[in-house]
Parts: C-alpha cells; sequence; structure tokens
C-alpha cells in the first residue's frame, strides 16, 4: 500500500500522457485524470474533501485575478486584426519587391517578415500556414528549390513563439513567477540571433548554388509605379507598430499589459489607414481571439485543477525525489529536462507544454545550481528562454516536427514530404548551433535585460 | 433524431450569445488599457481601480468562451495517434469523455464556485485594502457561470454526437456541423 501511494503521483503523469494520446480535448482529459486520482486520494485518505472545496479559488487566483495573463488576450487580439485587414500579407509582399535583386531575396523576405511578424503570430499552426498561404507560390512560381522554400517558410513560421511579444512568455513568465517584462528582453537577443543565422544560411547557399534561388528580373517600369509609396504603408507602418510596442517594453516605458493594450489600438489605426476595417474582418477578429482564448484557458483551468491534485498526492517530492534518485548532477538534471521537453514537443503544442510540463520541472529548476555559469537569480530566465529555442527546434525537426505537417497541410501538392525533410534539415542545425551557443554562453541571453532594466 | 439535433441547438445558443459579447469585452478591455495608460502619463488619472477591470475583464474573456469553444471544435486535441480509430468509436469516446470527465468535473467546479461566489457577497467583499473596485461578488460569480455553461456546451457536443452515431447523413447535410 506504502509503495502504491509513493508512485502515485508517477501513475498519474503516465495516465495523463495516456489520455491525451486518445485524440479528445486536452483540457477535458486534464479535468478527468484529476477526478479519477482525486477520488483515489479521498478514498486513500491522502486529501481531504475540504481541500477539493477551494478549486475556485485556485482557479480564481490563477486565470481570473492575474493581471500578468492580461497581456494574453490583446497582443492575440492585435494578432488577429493584423491578419484579418492582411497588414501581415502586404507586409511580405513589399518585403519580397523590395529583395528582389538580392541573392535569395524571396527567402530573406519570408525571414524579415517572421521576424517583424512575429507579435502577431502567437499560436505556431496558424503562423506557419500563414506564410506558406502567401510565400510558399510566389517562391515556387520563381524557380526556387522547394527545399529551400520549405525550410525557410518552417522556420521564419515558428519563430513567433520565442521573439516578444511572444503569447508562450507570458504564459511561462506566469507559471514561473517571474518579471514578464525581464524575460521579453531575455529572449530578445536569441530571437534575433536565431533569424540573422537564418539570413547568413539563405545568403550562402543562394550564392554558392545560384540555382536554388533564382535571382528575379528587376521590376518593370509598369511595377515601379507607386512603389515607394505602397513600401512605406505595408513596410514602415508595421514596423512602427512593432517598434513601439517592443520598444516600449524593452525600454522600460510601458508594462506589457499596457503595450498589448496600445498595440490592439494601433493595429486598428493601421487597418484604418489602408480601408480594411470592415464588419467582416473585424467580427473575425473577435470570434477568432474569444475561440483561441477559450482554447488556451481551458487548459489552464484543466493544469490548475491536475497540479492541485497531483501536489495533494506528494506529486512535488515524486519529481524531485525520481530526479535525485537519477544521480544526474545538475547537468545532468538540465539536459534530461531539455530532453524531455524535446521529445514532448513532437507530439504536443507549446499550450500542453508550458501549462502542464513547466509547473512539474519548476521546483527542480529552482534547485539548480550551476555555479559561476549562471547566478541562481537569473537561473529561470535562462532556462526559459532555453526551453523555448529548445520547443521551436523541436517543431522543426524531422519526421515528427508538427510545424511540418502544417506547411505540407498549407501547402498541398506543391511540396513533397521529402522536400520538407531535406529543406528543413539545414535550419535545425542552425537551431541546434544557436541553443549549443545560448548553454554555453549564457550571457547571450542575460546580457541585455541586464544592460536595460537595470 | 431532428429533434435531438434541434436540441443540441438549443443548448448551444447560450455559450454563442456568451461569444459575441465576450468579443465586444475585447474592445473594452483596450478603451480601458488606453484611458489607463494615457491618464497615467499625461494627466495623472490612472488608477488602481482601472487596473482592477482590466483583470476583470480579462478574467471573464478567458473563461466564459469555454462552451462555444467546445461547441466550434476548437479545444486542442492530440490526433498524431488516434487518426487511425474508428470514426464510431471515435464518437462514443468524446460522449463518455463528457459524461464522465466534463459534466462531472464542471458540476463541482459550479458548485463549489457557487459556495465560493456566494460568500462574497454574503460578505459583501471588496479588493483588498479596499482601494479598488467593490462589489467583489460579480466577478467571482464567473466561476460558477463559467462552469454552468461550459456544461451546456458539453451537451450540445454531445447529443450531436448522437445523432451523428445514429443518423450520420443528417449531420453530412448540414454545413454547419464541426463534429
Amino acid at each position: 500500500m506504502d509503495l502504491f501511494l509513493q508512485i502515485l503521483p508517477g501513475l498519474m503523469f503516465g495516465s495523463l500522457i495516456l489520455a491525451m494520446f486518445t485524440g479528445l480535448p486536452v483540457g477535458i482529459m486534464l479535468m478527468g485524470v484529476a477526478l479519477f486520482f482525486g477520488a483515489i486520494a479521498l478514498a486513500m485518505g491522502e486529501m481531504r474533501f475540504a481541500q477539493f472545496t477551494l478549486l475556485p479559488n485556485r482557479i480564481y487566483g490563477g486565470t481570473i485575478q492575474n493581471p500578468v495573463l492580461v497581456a494574453a488576450p490583446m497582443f492575440i487580439f492585435m494578432g488577429l486584426i493584423m491578419e484579418k485587414t492582411r497588414i501581415a500579407e502586404d507586409l511580405l509582399i513589399a518585403l519580397q519587391r523590395l529583395m528582389r535583386g538580392v541573392p535569395g531575396g524571396l527567402a530573406l523576405a519570408v525571414v524579415m517578415m517572421g521576424t517583424i511578424l512575429a507579435a502577431a503570430t502567437g499560436i505556431i499552426g496558424a503562423a506557419v500556414v500563414m506564410l506558406t498561404v502567401i510565400a510558399i507560390p510566389t517562391m515556387l512560381d520563381r524557380g526556387y528549390s522547394p527545399s529551400l522554400a520549405a525550410g525557410t517558410v518552417a522556420s521564419a513560421g515558428t519563430l513567433g513563439i520565442l521573439i516578444p511579444p511572444s503569447v508562450m512568455l507570458v504564459f511561462m513568465g506566469d507559471l514561473l513567477s517571474v518579471n514578464l517584462a525581464k524575460l521579453f528582453v531575455a529572449a530578445f537577443t536569441p530571437g534575433l540571433l536565431l533569424a540573422a543565422a537564418y539570413l547568413v544560411y539563405i545568403v550562402i547557399v543562394s550564392t554558392i548554388r545560384p540555382s536554388l534561388a533564382p535571382k528575379s528580373a528587376p521590376l518593370s517600369a509598369a511595377e515601379r509605379e507607386g512603389l515607394y509609396r505602397e513600401t512605406f504603408v505595408a513596410l514602415v507602418l508595421p514596423m512602427l507598430l512593432i517598434t513601439c510596442v517592443l520598444g516600449s517594453i524593452l525600454g522600460g516605458i510601458a508594462t506589457p499589459t499596457e503595450a498589448s493594450g496600445v498595440g490592439v489600438a494601433a493595429a486598428l489605426l493601421l487597418g484604418f489607414v489602408r480601408g480594411r476595417i470592415n464588419w467582416k474582418a473585424m467580427s473575425e477578429a473577435m470570434d477568432g481571439s474569444v475561440k483561441t482564448l477559450a482554447m488556451l484557458f481551458f487548459i489552464f483551468v484543466g493544469a490548475t485543477a491536475f497540479s492541485y491534485i497531483f501536489r495533494g498526492i506528494g506529486g512535488e517530492e515524486f519529481i524531485i525525489h525520481t530526479a535525485n534518485s537519477l544521480n544526474l548532477g545538475d547537468w545532468g538534471l538540465l539536459f534530461t529536462m531539455m530532453l524531455m521537453i524535446f521529445v514532448m514537443g513532437f507530439f504536443f503544442d507549446w499550450i500542453e507544454i508550458t501549462l502542464i510540463i513547466l509547473p512539474i520541472f519548476a521546483p527542480l529548476v529552482m534547485n539548480l545550481d550551476l555555479g559561476d555559469h549562471v547566478a541562481s537569480a537569473d537561473i529561470i530566465y535562462w532556462f526559459a528562454v532555453l526551453v523555448a529555442v529548445n520547443l521551436q527546434t523541436s517543431f522543426l525537426t524531422p519526421p515528427f516536427g508538427f510545424a511540418l505537417f502544417f506547411l505540407k497541410g498549407a501547402a498541398g501538392d506543391r511540396l513533397t514530404m521529402r522536400e520538407i525533410y531535406t529543406g528543413i534539415i539545414p535550419f535545425v542545425l542552425v537551431q541546434v548551433a544557436v541553443l549549443g551557443a545560448l548553454v554555453a554562453w549564457p550571457d547571450i541571453i542575460l546580457w541585455l535585460p541586464d544592460q536595460i532594466l537595470k | 433524431m431532428k429533434k435531438i439535433l434541434a436540441l443540441s441547438d438549443a443548448f448551444a445558443w447560450p455559450g454563442r450569445l456568451v461569444a459575441k459579447a465576450l468579443g465586444l469585452l475585447l474592445w473594452a478591455l483596450m478603451a480601458v488599457i488606453l484611458y489607463d495608460v494615457f491618464g497615467r502619463k499625461f494627466f495623472s488619472t490612472g488608477s488602481f481601480k482601472l487596473q482592477e477591470l482590466e483583470w476583470h475583464l480579462h478574467g471573464a474573456i478567458a473563461v466564459l468562451g469555454f462552451g462555444y469553444a467546445y461547441i466550434q471544435n476548437a479545444h486542442v486535441r492530440i490526433d498524431v495517434l488516434s487518426q487511425k480509430i474508428n470514426k464510431n468509436i471515435k464518437l462514443r469516446m468524446e460522449i463518455f469523455a463528457i459524461v464522465f470527465c466534463l459534466i462531472p468535473f464542471m458540476i463541482l467546479l459550479f458548485w463549489f464556485g457557487f459556495e465560493f461566489a456566494e460568500r462574497a457577497f454574503l460578505r459583501n467583499e471588496t479588493s483588498n485594502g479596499g482601494v479598488g473596485l467593490s462589489h467583489r461578488w460579480i466577478i467571482k460569480a464567473v466561476v460558477p457561470l463559467c462552469a454552468l455553461l461550459t456544461i451546456l456546451g458539453g451537451i450540445s457536443v454531445a447529443l450531436r454526437c448522437i445523432v451523428a452515431l445514429k443518423d450520420p447523413e443528417l449531420i453530412n447535410t448540414r454545413t454547419q456541423g464541426n463534429n
């Protein structure tokens, strides 16, 4: 009986993993597993009934009375407004026209678009699909190698989970109880570093093998008509919006919440400038936001219940005890956690990993002691950014990386799975190199926050 | 079967109605944040009350759309392994999950949440320190309301699953069916 109690948390976690693979909604599975193991805990005398009545308090305190999470609805709404008013689309078209003369210009435009518009793309699938639909046909029509096109779109489309203001970082910041502005700043340099590494790779490969990315003909006179004005409106205005939102957070002028509200207003203003605000676009943006938020917070509520019961039956000690008995040392533990997150990234979106796995790992991370390598106060920021880059890599890694499936789904017959797999490998190597650099030199992550937020 | 489908629609409409309202609350949240930010930066009017209102609005938007999202099949599913499962088995599993996981959980949440909000009402709770908004029970009542709307949405989806099991044609002829 004692043994049963000891392994109960392990059973609970295992049941959840199994339940999630049934294809039923993840939130409902979390609630079901919580109910079932809650009943066992009650029957075994591990928890008292009065503890269950505190569940609304947990949900209220975690999801509702939570000033940090206020940024989430606003950033999602901002992104959807920019998508539905086709500001994002215009931006890519303008970038592609500008970059036509440069080797690999169209691919470079996609990466820049992914970087600039990371704000508008909280959900991986949506971002990859949007880039695929807009960019893949143009690139293929102009004779780009399908592999290069696929690799570029998948990696640029997943940058959004890392580059602030990313919705994932909002949730991570909340669950790890860290300063959100600092986390945003910490993720900024690695995000830019990745984008820069993609750009360098594309320029090199298209210079060495120009057949992969043929240069387009220069713009004809007819195409030049109104080019500067169009470029200005399509390119400069959205960049201004992103710079204002990001800049005010990075500069410490506004909290992420304040910046998110102002961001929505600015996205609306852009829509007005372009004459794209109409009832259909707005109601689609509203409906899409309500659904995305419900999807996120449904899992949040389920995960709250799950981790409440999990802690109640001694889950925290179970995890720490298991980790200690493995005797991996601090570095070994870090790599094990990273490996687990990488593998889970094949099957789960960042939503499940951030909301379910991260709280389970949090006590282990807090206890990590890496000596002089990272100051203990900063470990949690460093770890969060490593997780983000790690997850992005996982989403791109064949054969399971699910950004690749979204790419295939949206591209249809234009791309084969084989072309996607061969195209993504160089980008995965870039990811791994950057991840290695971030592990080896934590200052890449921690230097900027130190400079700005002192 | 047509009657069951009509019943499913009847259970769906409160969720749909609330979702429309939540869409409008997004604008309200934006407006409150703008008023708060510009007021504080330029007219030193920003206040603790406004910031409380911000998370009140956020909280309502965050949890009241669960049922609607379920009706619209917007909840995350991990279907890498389950794609090959027979469609009828999937429908039965869905009904099982709704009846034995979702609804019991939400009934508990409704029950405890109701007491939670009732306590706030009876004690006339206000914000900590009393500088924020009063009538804390209004936002606390969002918890049982969330549970209720989710139950309605769950029943609606379960009924539609039953129809899909017994009379698949009927679901196929309707364009809006998601399940």
